[in-house]
């Protein structure tokens, strides 16, 4: 029964301050969302890639395990190496090498490959050279092996530790 | 598009390896050629085959030996000199040499994570003056890296481990690696590192220790042998390698076993060698390098006119630190306990991937995140603790389980939330309490209360209780479950650590206990419900086995309650058997099981538990995990 107080004039023309206030807050709070939506979509998508990381790292994690093993194993290689080397023929040293034969096969088909170096040319991504001697053989060559060098699968393990030929100091090239 | 990452690298003298930020994490890029099990650092040489074929890294190492003139190491110390390298008919500058090794990093960098990558934070020594700094930053230009940032390798360290989130504090950085000893003592404080002193000895690490344990080995084998095993080349490898894995094989155990079959032979055969050597006796080996570290330690104590009462924090950087001995050194002679955590190998790489996440907004955008540090729970039947979120969980995060009334006809539950480690409720800090009400009269396990425990960012816990049959709910929320001191913390969780034995012999009878509860429950209902098809013979069994079973349940004896909990079941079973041979006989007969007979023995509740089917409080029992 109480007429309405003019609504319309009221609302046509609006409070001069009040609106450019909620204005500006309407502006902020957009602005607000859209950073919280990106800064929230990164995350999101910064699990994902940590998740899909996870992943990754825990197949090679299960190779690099295997891989932990065998190269805590070469302690054992190097000692039938050792063995084998220092020891006259007889029962017992067939007996060591058919042991050694054994467990380099056990070894390898988890991927354990011996690196070949004697007799080779050296590359040190496969090879250390702990000293050179001179020889009349192409520099580079291997000439003795201190330790035997191994790969699992094609990743180097251990490099060969080598001798190579050095040239001789009689000969002029260079 | 996502934001560039910044790269943080510590290019050492002998080794260099870099990191970076991922998934909130720092974490160590790994060379190219794989993580051994030296670390995933790379030596820091570069060098020239005759054939012009450049290498950088381990490869370069491996053939020093042979190109000796075509191989550069330890570069670093040259930077900011004006020394040249004549290598093969060209000139290289210190900071070309040290490009190579930054290059060999952006190139592992970019195939690591899949993207380009343009900046990058180096580390250096505190020492290191402007000519040095300068040399640092044109390398990384060479190397195509815009060097936003150089830190100090100590200040790297410490931002590792966060010291960077401290207040103000004196840190003293002792940084023992391969080669060479840095000892450095910073002030933290307003945000910044400012570095008070610095001091070493550029002749002392872990390689020095290795030479100390070959030595005696060969010395020890002589005095055994005769035979000098360092005229042997081979010998020598395998002697050093088992030097080495001795080591750090010492830092974990008290004694170790060097064995070396056939290690060398002479003319009356192969010789083997074995020795024991003891943690005691590495000290012994290594006391003379340790006494080296005294002279810088106290001189950089000097020089920033400290004493060591004035250290609030040591950092130790380099791999020889992870041995006892010298950490104990360091804690002896500061009186404070080393910061743990990081590994010391990693720690300036780590730091410096930390700052360059922060210089490039990285961490702004990330939700610092918190970890409750107590497990939460509520009191369950038998005055017990059921945990709903373990300790160390991140928050925000969010639980639920249902459990259940543990007397017929129970119409209101009370959910009693704690805090702590302790096997029994009053073990553990109450953290308030709530009733839900007007849940429907029902056998004890009927009911279905869901509870939830809800941690939002701030760490405010809302724990709310709903009678899934009512739909009724009832929350209670409780302010600053996360804000214990870390002394508290660890304080309970030390405290249960030594009660832990008592604890789970706790855990142990209260489970006998609710199991009698429940068994002798189930047996009652039992001979209620279908006493009658048993035979008198039968059913004066089971009352027999049913009344000793309560007897021994009102005392306190837990090995009898047991005794008579089994006897119990077994009588229950053999009348649920006999009861199943009746009824097959008569089925077999008549073609008309009844369902009951299935119902009733044969499925005591406390016996057949499917692992998570405790039965708990006095006001609950446990029904299924969500």
């Amino acid at each position: 029964m109480d007429e309405k107080p003019d609504a319309a004039e009221v609302n046509e023309e609006p409070v001069p301050g009040a609106s450019a206030e909620t204005d500006l807050a309407e502006e902020q709070l957009r602005r607000d969302c859209a950073e919280l939506r990106d800064r929230y979509m990164r995350v999101v998508a910064d699990f994902d890639n940590y998740r899909k990381n996870m992943e990754r790292e825990k197949e090679k994690s299960g190779m690099f395990a295997t891989e932990h093993l065998i190269t805590d194993f070469l302690a054992i290689l190097d000692d039938y190496e050792s063995a084998l080397r220092d020891l006259p023929s007889s029962r017992e040293r067939d007996g060591l090498a058919m042991l050694q034969k054994k467990v380099f096969h056990i070894l390898e088909q988890h991927g354990l490959r011996r690196i070949e170096a004697l007799g080779k040319q050296f590359d040190p991504y496969y090879h250390e050279a702990l000293c050179r001697e001179e020889s009349d053989l192409k520099e580079g060559t291997i000439l003795e092996v201190y330790q035997s060098g191994y790969m699992v699968r094609t990743k180097v393990i251990r490099a060969s530790k080598v001798k190579i030929a050095q040239k001789t100091q009689l000969s002029e090239e260079e | 598009m996502a934001k560039e990452k910044i790269i943080g690298i510590d290019l050492g003298t002998s080794n260099s390896q870099a990191a970076v930020m991922l998934g909130g994490k720092p974490t160590i890029i790994p060379s190219a050629e794989g993580a051994t099990v030296a670390g995933k650092m790379f030596p820091s040489v570069v060098a020239f085959t005759k054939d012009g074929q450049l290498l950088i890294g381990e490869p370069a190492r491996r053939q020093a030996v042979s190109n000796p003139d075509g191989t550069v190491m330890a570069a670093k110390r040259k930077m900011g000199t004006d020394h040249v390298y004549h290598i093969h008919g060209k000139d290289y500058t210190p900071q070309q040499i040290s490009g190579f090794l930054l290059q060999k990093i952006k190139r592992d960098a970019e195939a690591y994570l899949g993207e380009e990558i343009k900046k990058a934070v180096i580390t250096v020594p505190a020492y290191f003056n402007d000519n040095q700094r300068t040399a640092t930053k044109d390398a990384g230009r060479i190397a195509g890296l815009d060097v936003v940032r150089l830190v100090n390798e100590p200040t790297a360290a410490s931002m590792a481990y966060g010291l960077d989130k401290g207040g103000e504090q004196k840190v003293l950085v002792f940084d023992l690696g391969g080669g060479t000893l840095d000892v450095t003592i910073m002030e933290f404080g307003g945000g910044t590192f400012t570095v008070l002193s610095t001091s070493g000895d550029t002749q002392l690490g872990g390689t020095d220790m290795d030479n100390a344990i070959i030595g005696w080995i060969a010395d020890e084998f002589k005095r055994q042998e005769g035979i000098d095993l360092r005229k042997d080349t081979m010998a020598v490898q395998r002697v050093r390698e088992a030097a080495e894995k001795a080591k750090i094989e010492l830092s974990t155990v008290l004694e170790t076993e060097i064995n070396l079959p056939f290690i060398t032979a002479d003319k009356e055969g192969p010789k083997h060698l074995s020795l024991k050597l003891s943690r005691a006796k590495l000290e012994q080996l290594i006391h003379p390098i340790i006494d080296r570290c005294i002279r810088p330690f106290e001189q950089a104590l000097n020089d920033a006119k400290l004493t060591k009462d004035d250290i609030k924090r040591v950092i130790l950087v380099g791999g020889p630190t992870r041995m006892p001995i010298v950490q104990k050194f360091i804690e002896d002679h500061i009186g404070t306990k080393v910061e743990r955590g990081v590994d010391p190998m990693e720690c300036v790489a780590i730091g410096a991937a930390i700052q360059g996440a922060i210089l490039g907004g990285e961490i702004k955008d990330l939700v610092l995140l918190d970890v409750t540090p107590l497990t939460l729970g509520i009191e369950t039947l038998g005055m017990v603790m059921t945990p709903l979120i373990e300790r160390n969980t991140t928050i925000p995060t969010k639980k639920t389980q249902v459990f259940s009334t543990a007397a017929d006809f129970q119409t209101a539950v009370t959910i009693h939330i704690l805090q702590g480690e302790r096997t029994m409720a009053t073990d553990n800090i109450s953290l308030g309490q709530f009733n839900l009400v007007g849940i429907a009269p029902a056998p004890r396990g009927i009911p279905q209360i869901e509870v939830t425990f809800d941690i939002d960012a701030s760490g405010i816990l809302s724990v709310t209780a709903k009678d899934l049959g009512t739909g009724k709910e009832q929350k209670m929320t409780i302010t600053a479950s996360t804000k214990l001191s870390d002394k508290d913390v660890e304080k309970m969780v030390n405290q249960a650590k030594e009660f832990e034995e008592e604890d789970r012999k706790r855990k142990e009878e209260v489970k006998i206990r609710n199991d009698a509860d429940t068994l002798i429950y189930t047996a009652e209902k039992t001979l209620a419900d279908i006493g009658d098809k048993l035979n008198a013979d039968q059913k004066t069994k089971v009352e027999a086995a049913l009344k000793s079973a309560k007897e021994a349940f009102e005392g306190k004896e837990i090995d009898r309650i047991k005794k008579e909990t089994e006897n119990l079941q077994k009588v229950l079973q053999e009348a649920g058997t006999a009861i199943y041979e009746e009824a097959a006989k008569k089925y077999a007969a008549e073609q008309a099981a009844k369902e009951a007979a299935a119902k009733g023995p044969g499925e005591p509740e406390g016996k057949e538990e499917k692992g998570k089917d405790e039965a708990v409080d006095a006001d609950f029992k446990v029904e299924d995990e969500k």
